[in-house]
């Protein structure tokens, strides 16, 4: 999966600029990135890849690119 | 964006553009307000989320309050600050199989479990509609997800499966007698969607979601639909295309022995089948039209066919020409006298869909039924457009009363001038305070009238019920019947009484009676019931909205005077010590038994 598809639904969801999202952003340095913010990130991103986390995988996820990593894990 | 909300859905697509969906629907003019208390046992957010975008999408702006995580129960119970300072207009019970404590308590029986349950939520119930005088409305329950005891869960002593069954039917029970409770049919919506899809475990897990996302999106477009039901938004009337729609094929082409209809093949069927739904629709009152680009007297042939259900008398108003839709609807809207708002446009074609959605911006409602037979019905009905939260005697009848109005057009024609047409109708009207037998049709008349309503006061039938033997209200209602029949309670006029003085709350009346003089009678008794109660100044408002104009200069025509302006209403004022009440000599008054 791209990176831009996976920066588009962060966008999409936390309702932000693209350009305001980098790799190392987290919900520490985004208001708008709460957990349940974090719920939806998942489901869509789910949803995208066609696929279901492992709720394991999910438990050191924190930055963007954790995310992007994670994806990329599901897409192979 | 907006078509984002349309049935069918795209739950994820929903999730992720909510936030420029919403900023997209607040540009909407004129939303109504209202304030909603979310009681939830389980996380709620996302249910406030898209039930907001629902809403506006149909004009109300709701402000929401929602209880602490999981405390339902003590929010209402136990008097939380913060709920009695929001003061709802409608409080949504959120409650979940999760909050069911006995359910799974093996040494009970389900009947027990039920009950105990049931007197549980009733308790919150009646606790809330005392304390807020308001609509609440209560998710029912799905069946379980997971049965330890399997296909035996439906017959056995303590089972989950027959605990929820009885208790959802306690709960129906207790819907079908009360003013204020509605259910939020979570027990059919779930077994639609299949509980698999309805429920996500590891949203549980994660968020304590008690649904899917799928899930919510379809509860919160039942819940709006509720809601816009409750505020007299829902649906009266269906107009329908013909060729490809309602049969297979063209009649004009095919002629009547040529299209498809009735059950010798599997299309015909499918069109048969949906006659029998919209026949359905008609005989709990919804309006049927025709609106087809077809000669008339073809067009009429295909009602003809053997296997026909549907029948040309069935259709209020059939337009059958060369005009373009959009006239056609306006003309058919114009004709049975009810707002674009109020009408939902059937059509297999989606150049015509298109027209009509672009020319009415939302306000007729076009389903997007494609071009598959099998899938009309499917979506027509899971629309849910056609809501209603009680069933009136007078919905049944609707059909019967706009044919009526048709019969007194024709004879309209045949009189020389207004007044002499009126003394025809042998009208009489019943006028009478509020009783307890009409809060239903009371309620209902005053939530869904636009145009005849001076103030629009929105209300619940609860608050109608407390103006009965109120010492401090006038209310009255009028029926209206004239020799081609009744037309049931059409009016009603609420005032308050403040000292010496009297202010009107509440006047509406509905479009089937405008031109017919009722209004008089209406407020010749109402003055009359004042000046026996000593009032000495009655004062009127008019609160300008985009659909009561026809009422902007009422006031003045029965012989009040203007006084000035006051937060964007007119007021008006009539002295009722000098005032000599007139009778209205078009409508006798029928002496009540």
């Amino acid at each position: 999966m791209k990176k831009e598809s996976i920066i588009e639904i962060f966008s999409d969801i936390l309702d932000l600029e693209k350009d305001i999202i980098n790799l190392e952003s987290s919900p520490e340095d985004i208001d708008e990135w709460d957990s349940l913010a974090n719920v939806n990130i998942i489901i869509a991103l789910e949803e995208e890849l066609r696929t279901k986390f492992k709720l394991e995988d999910l438990e050191d996820i924190k930055t963007l690119n954790d995310f992007i990593e994670l994806a990329n894990k599901y897409s192979k | 964006m907006l078509e984002l909300l349309d049935y069918p859905f795209d739950p994820i697509k929903i999730l992720r553009k909510k936030s420029s969906i919403k900023r997209e629907l607040l540009d909407k003019k004129s939303l109504i307000k209202k304030k909603i208390a979310i009681l939830g046992g389980t996380t709620t957010h996302e249910v406030k989320d898209q039930l907001e975008l629902f809403l506006l999408k149909s004009n109300i702006k709701a402000e929401f309050y929602e209880c602490d995580y999981g405390k339902y129960y003590e929010a209402a119970i136990f008097e939380e600050k913060d709920l009695y300072d929001f003061d709802p207009d409608i409080i949504y019970l959120h409650v979940s199989v999760e909050n069911l404590k006995s359910l799974h308590d093996f040494k009970k029986t389900s009947e027990i479990k039920a009950e105990e349950e049931f007197e549980s939520l009733k308790s919150i119930w009646i606790k809330l509609s005392k304390d807020f005088n308001c609509e609440i409305i209560q998710d029912n329950f799905e069946l379980p997800q997971f049965r330890p005891l399997g296909n035996l869960d439906s017959s056995s002593p303590s089972s989950v499966t027959r605990t929820i069954l009885l208790l959802n039917e306690m709960i129906s029970k207790f819907a079908m007698q009360s003013a204020y409770l509605n259910i939020c049919d979570r027990n059919y919506l779930s077994s639609k969607l299949g509980l698999s899809v309805w429920k996500d475990y590891s949203l549980w897990l994660s968020a304590k979601y008690s649904l899917s996302y799928k899930a919510i999106t379809n509860l919160c477009y039942t819940l709006s639909k509720i809601i816009e039901s409750k505020l007299g938004f829902s649906k009266k009337c269906l107009i329908l295309d013909l060729d490809n729609t309602l049969w297979g094929g063209v009649i004009g082409d095919d002629g009547v022995d040529g299209i498809i209809l009735g059950r010798e093949t599997p299309i015909g069927e499918a069109y048969l089948d949906l006659h029998l739904y919209l026949k359905e629709l008609k005989n709990r009152g919804i309006v049927l039209a025709i609106c087809s680009k077809n000669d008339i007297e073809n067009a009429k042939n295909g009602f003809k066919h053997p296997d026909s259900v549907l029948q040309f008398s069935d259709f209020t108003v059939f337009k059958a020409n060369w005009d373009l839709k959009i006239k056609n609807i306006y003309d058919i809207a114009e004709e049975i006298n009810i707002g674009l708002e109020s009408i939902v446009f059937l059509d297999d074609n989606p150049v015509e869909r298109d027209i009509v959605r672009k020319e009415f911006n939302g306000s007729v409602s076009v389903p997007e039924i494609g071009d598959d037979i099998t899938l009309y019905r499917e979506i027509l009905d899971a629309s849910q457009l056609f809501t209603v939260t009680s069933f009136s005697q007078e919905d049944e009848k609707r059909n019967e009363f706009y044919e009526n109005d048709k019969k007194r057009e024709k004879t309209i024609a045949n009189f020389e001038d207004y007044d002499a047409y009126l003394k025809s109708l042998e009208m009489k009207a019943e006028v009478s305070l509020f009783n307890k037998s009409y809060t239903n049709r009371i309620t209902q008349l005053t939530n869904k009238t636009n145009q005849f309503n001076l103030t629009t006061l929105r209300v619940s039938e609860h608050e109608m019920e407390s103006a009965i033997n109120n010492p401090s209200k006038i209310a009255l209602y009028a029926r209206l019947s004239d020799k081609f029949g009744e037309n049931g309670l059409v009016s009603v006029i609420q005032g308050t009484i403040e000292g010496n003085k009297l202010v009107i709350d509440l006047w509406v009346m509905s479009c089937r009676v405008f031109k017919r003089t009722l209004e008089h009678t209406l407020i010749y008794e109402f003055l009359k019931e004042a000046k026996s109660r000593n009032i000495k100044a009655v004062f009127g408002k008019y609160i300008p909205t985009q659909k009561n104009k026809i009422v902007s200069e009422l006031y003045e025509e029965l012989g009040f005077s203007n006084i000035g302006e006051e937060d964007g209403s007119t007021i008006f004022e009539l002295c009722l010590e000098k005032y000599e009440i007139p009778t209205n000599p078009n409508i006798t008054l029928e002496e009540l038994v």
